[in-house]
């Protein structure tokens, strides 16, 4: 299970976005995401 | 006792006939999978086919060999004394039967093969109790042939671990590329944003399948 977590901060505003993965030897699947994408991604 | 020598030197004998072709068919049917993509637990697998052989192999021999043997040894001692040789083929022959017992015909020379062999072994078995040597090497090097090839496998298959698990996620999955790359933290701005990206990776119950 591989986890990639990201957390931001910005005075009052503040979120969180993970997605995790369950990887297997040779296959790759998701297990699922929570979290709202940060803005300044776009 | 001339039963009990004989009954020794038959089960070493089904022992040895049983175990080196299970390797070798065993040691076939693994080859193709050191070749593949993901080598994995095969030292395992190998046991595993190797039981699966030996099973059926060892249960012909250990029935149907012996009997077979039993009376061709008999016979040999009534008639055809000095005719090893004889004894050997007749053995080749009985074991060809085996293509005929499954109603398979791919199997009757594998069944010839196993029982020459057999024959063999049990001419040099009974050679060497002629002049009281043991028997412990028949047994001792299956055991060290069957432990090398299985660290041979082990070897050959490749562990996985954390870094490449990592790896492929990022890789295949649809995480943006900035994670760390390993388990870990990284901490910057963004935008004004106080931001943190982290990795991490839990392993899980080993499923093998």
């Amino acid at each position: 299970m591989i986890t990639f977590t990201e957390r931001w901060k910005k005075g009052k505003v503040k979120g969180s976005w993970s997605i995790t993965y369950e990887v297997v030897r040779g296959s790759l699947s998701s297990y699922g995401s929570e979290g709202d994408e940060p803005s300044y991604y776009k | 006792m001339a039963a009990e020598s004989l009954i020794k030197r038959k089960l070493t004998a089904t022992f040895v006939t049983t175990m080196i072709p299970s390797m070798i068919l065993a040691y076939l049917y693994m080859a193709d999978s050191v070749k593949s993509e993901y080598p994995h637990g095969l030292g395992g697998s190998f046991l595993g086919w190797l039981s699966m052989y030996s099973m059926y192999i060892g249960i012909i021999v250990l029935i149907y060999g012996n009997l077979v043997s039993v009376g061709l040894e008999y016979l040999q001692k009534k008639w055809f004394v000095k005719h090893i040789w004889l004894y050997v083929l007749l053995h080749g022959f009985f074991g060809l039967a085996n293509g005929w017992l499954f109603q398979e015909f791919t199997l009757a020379l594998p069944g010839m093969i196993v029982a020459l062999f057999y024959a063999l072994i049990d001419r040099w078995l009974f050679v060497r109790a002629k002049v009281q040597k043991s028997f412990k090497m028949f047994f001792l090097v299956p055991f060290v042939i069957c432990g090398l090839l299985w660290g041979y496998f082990q070897i050959m298959s490749e562990p996985y671990t954390m870094v490449d698990a990592i790896e492929d996620a990022a890789a295949n999955g649809t995480v943006p590329d900035v994670f760390p790359k390993s388990v870990g933290k990284w901490e910057g701005q963004i935008d004004g944003y106080r931001v943190e990206r982290e990795t991490t990776a839990k392993k899980q119950e080993e499923k093998n399948i």
